[in-house]
């Protein structure tokens, strides 16, 4: 054990932004606030919301993804289908922290199991995760499904979504691999109160995993179809962290001597 | 000119290495047994729910401290040693 923090309030997003401070997310179900701290330091410093954030009963900031220079924030419980559920942080980080709507609940988006566009409506907007070719990936816990947004913010946007099956329960976190093909995953099991490893190697690129239900899974993403890898009690926080990678510079050098050894044997 | 006998010599050193070029394609994910990281109130407090990798970098994971948040009340944050 580092170090400890203790915060009033329910926190839920826990994240490390760019500059190396750790989000704190508080009440994501109301009077919502953000706590930032940094590891090593005991200070912590609590920001407040402007009047950008609509502050009714059940609804507050859940979490939170950092990508080119923007914050976007997951807003839990909309009571509408006009109600954002992602929200693009338009102030500085100082309060008041200043809000603006990307994705409302009910939007437009293809159906990744079916290729078709549809109209689709997330009731219960949970967490927001970065995926590695930079989309957003919102979770619709008791909708059991997972959102993809593209070009997060842009005119560009565009938004695709999966619904899951083939395990009961809600979903939380989802995990994923990028180009990485081994590297090990940390979730959280709250009601076993434990934190577990799993090793993992010879994964194909662009692997999606979630925790959902009693489940630690992996996803197929052209149906939906969860397939477990670990059944719990129930597992909510997700990470994968991938091995390390040679440096380019000692591919190089061990491709180099591969290619020399290879010559002096077919000369002989 | 290459004689016959070391040109098969050659082939059939190539054909032992082919399994490596092709191991990787028909690879499938390997997953270990579930460890445990932490556990128990002593380590985790209670009810264990967030988690994240401090600085983590696809394909360039720095050395820095993890995090994880036990819900309640008064919630509580810990930053715990990457684990080997």
């Amino acid at each position: 054990m580092q170090q400890t923090w203790t915060i009033a309030g329910n926190v839920d997003g826990l994240r490390l932004d760019p500059t190396g401070m750790t989000w704190a997310l508080q009440n994501n179900d109301g009077n919502s606030t953000l706590t930032l701290l940094k590891a090593g330091s005991s200070t912590m410093s609590l920001l407040t919301y402007g009047n950008s954030y609509t502050n009714v009963a059940n609804r507050g900031f859940d979490d939170a993804v950092f990508t080119n220079g923007n914050t976007f924030l997951s807003e839990t419980n909309p009571a509408s289908n006009t109600d954002a559920i992602v929200l693009k942080l338009t102030s500085g980080v100082s309060s008041p922290l200043q809000v603006s709507g990307i994705l409302n609940s009910q939007f437009t988006g293809v159906n990744l199991a079916t290729g078709k566009t549809a109209t689709d409506t997330i009731t219960d907007s949970d967490s927001l995760i970065l995926r590695p070719n930079g989309d957003l990936v919102l979770t619709g816990e008791a909708d059991r499904q997972l959102v993809f947004i593209h070009n997060a913010g842009a005119a560009s946007q565009s938004v695709s979504f999966l619904n899951l099956f083939g395990v009961d329960g809600k979903v939380d976190d989802s995990a994923f691999n990028g180009k990485a093909t081994q590297g090990y995953f940390l979730f959280t099991d709250t009601k076993a109160n434990t934190v577990y490893k799993i090793n993992v190697s010879g994964l194909s690129p662009n692997m999606t995993f979630v925790d959902i239900g009693h489940d630690f899974g992996w996803v197929n993403m052209n149906t939906g179809l969860v397939t477990p890898i670990f059944v719990g009690q129930s597992p909510h926080g997700l990470v994968f962290v991938p091995a390390a990678v040679p440096e380019p510079g000692t591919l190089m050098l061990v491709g180099g001597g591969i290619l020399a050894l290879a010559r002096r044997f077919w000369r002989g | 000119m290459l004689n016959v006998a070391r040109l098969g010599a050659r082939l059939l050193a190539l054909a032992a290495f082919a399994p490596l070029l092709t191991l990787n394609l028909n690879a499938s994910p390997t997953f270990s047994a579930a460890q445990v990281f932490a556990m128990g109130s002593a380590q985790l407090g209670n009810s264990p729910d967030s988690i994240f990798y401090g600085g983590v970098r696809y394909g360039s994971p720095s050395r820095t401290a993890q995090i994880r948040q036990a819900r309640s009340a008064q919630a509580r944050l810990y930053a715990i040693r990457r684990p080997p």
